[in-house]
């Protein structure tokens, strides 16, 4: 037994073919899951009654739960569920033309919405009361506070924890090979299905998910340090 | 409709999973042990700027933190006996149960290094001055004053680490361990129905992970409490 480069390379490049499915993999459930956490965040930051004790739990059950197994019972589920459902809307609709890729970008936005509210409500703990003191003394209301005043402070603090919640989505998204999604992982190993070369597989495969990591980190820390800078100039006026 | 879900069934799954928790737990244990060991070094050798070895321990950390465990799983069922076979040792006939506890062992060394990193690193510098003024060497400094001080401070984010610890060995079936998911799937097939199965080992994971989170809350109240006085 040896480590075939040529192999490597061809297992690397049908991995980097897929790269689009494992980016979309993430940016989906991270835009579905911003939208969901941070209206979970403020649910839990304003105290709603009855809602925020229920998200509350909801976030605790849902960080309790391996991603795999969320994404396996969505599955179990759509494979069950999705004939009869869209029966009910007279569309005659088979499971095996449903695009598994959408069943995996769902799971995973249980999964986001969970991490980035835990993400927005860090980021508005750390805004000071006195800010909103002194957005209501200067006549705004709450609404106009939210936008004005505490979400573009609230956000840039977030965004550590968000680079966080990205990189973990994106390395969770290669779960999706197991529902048959054919990402980065599952074209790689597909390249080895005919002469057995898992090792260079999965190492061409960890290169690809390595790299697309290190970009997003990069990515994060420049959007950090840029914030930072802006938060510095508006304490010099 | 067909019965998508029948309690009778979770409740009949529930006995058999639960037969399969020893080996969750003894994955998450054994991963805990060797990546803290692993992980001290690791960050020592990287706040002591050892030569070269401070480097590759870079590489490693975020080799560790930029890819999927379960990659990492397969890259280690598949490299190390292709490695030791170099040296003519042979482990391709070793129980698989032993890759999952090395491979989470590695992977739990990486975020431990960094926990343990941030913590010694926010000891404040007088604690250093003072040891050395009282005479201790290095090694006396960390061992009597720097390291106690630094664990009362890696406890917050142990308790995190730990919960995604416990959640990520989830993946040890992919390599046909039977752990707590492993035994679902063995069960579906048996009886093919999963979903009560899913469900029930979902539940478990949650019980766990909130007893792993008061565990550690508990933990923190305690140290927090007795360092309080000085």
């Amino acid at each position: 037994m040896n480590f075939s480069f040529s192999f490597f390379l061809t297992a690397l490049a049908a991995g980097a073919e897929k790269i689009p499915v494992t980016l979309f993999l993430s940016a989906l459930p991270m835009l579905a899951g911003s939208i969901t956490g941070l209206a979970a965040a403020l649910i839990r930051f304003f105290r709603v009654p009855v809602l925020s004790f229920l998200v509350r739990w909801l976030v605790t059950i849902i960080k309790g739960v391996p991603v795999v197994l969320v994404l396996l019972v969505f599955y179990v589920w759509a494979a069950l569920f999705y004939e009869p459902a869209a029966a009910l809307f007279g569309i005659k609709a088979s499971f095996k033309n449903l695009d598994k890729t959408l069943i995996a970008a769902a799971a995973l936005s249980v999964y986001a919405a969970a991490g980035l509210c835990e993400a927005f409500r860090g980021g508005l703990a750390s805004v000071r009361r006195g800010q909103f003191d002194a957005a209501y003394a200067s006549g705004l209301n709450p609404g106009q506070t939210l936008r004005r005043i505490v979400l573009p402070q609230a956000l840039p603090a977030a965004l550590p924890m968000m680079g966080n919640v990205c990189i973990a989505l994106t390395k969770a998204a290669a779960l999706a090979s197991m529902v048959s999604v054919i990402d980065v992982m599952n074209a790689a190993l597909i390249s080895a299905g005919s002469n057995y070369r898992f090792l260079e597989a999965y190492t061409a495969a960890a290169l690809i998910y390595w790299g697309i990591c290190a970009a997003i980190g990069a990515v994060c820390s420049a959007l950090e340090k840029y914030f930072a800078q802006k938060k510095g100039n508006a304490h010099a006026y | 409709m067909p019965d998508f879900f029948r309690w009778e069934n979770a409740l009949y799954f529930l006995p058999k999973i639960l037969s399969a928790l020893p080996v969750t737990l003894k994955i998450v244990c054994a991963a805990t042990a060797a990546g803290a060991a692993l992980g001290l070094s690791t960050a020592l050798t990287r706040i002591e700027r050892i030569p070269v070895a401070a480097q590759l321990c870079r590489v490693y950390v975020s080799f560790i933190r930029g890819t999927p465990v379960i990659i990492q799983m397969f890259l280690v069922y598949y490299a190390l006996p292709f490695l030791l076979l170099h040296f003519g040792i042979d482990i391709t006939r070793a129980d698989k149960i032993w890759f999952v506890y090395i491979t989470y062992g590695i992977n739990s060394g990486a975020y431990f290094s960094e926990i343990f990193r941030s913590a010694i690193l926010a000891v404040p510098k007088s604690q250093w001055d003072a040891g050395a003024a009282s005479g201790l060497t290095k090694a006396q400094i960390y061992r009597r004053i720097i390291l106690p001080q630094s664990v009362v401070i890696a406890v917050p984010s142990m308790g995190v680490m730990m919960t995604g610890l416990l959640q990520d060995t989830s993946l040890a079936f992919a390599l046909g361990v039977l752990d707590l998911i492993g035994r679902v799937r063995a069960l579906g097939s048996l009886t093919s129905r999963v979903l009560e199965g899913y469900v029930t080992a979902a539940c478990i994971f949650v019980v766990l992970s909130i007893a792993l989170e008061k565990l550690f809350g508990f933990i923190e109240q305690r140290t927090t409490h007795q360092a309080a006085p000085s």
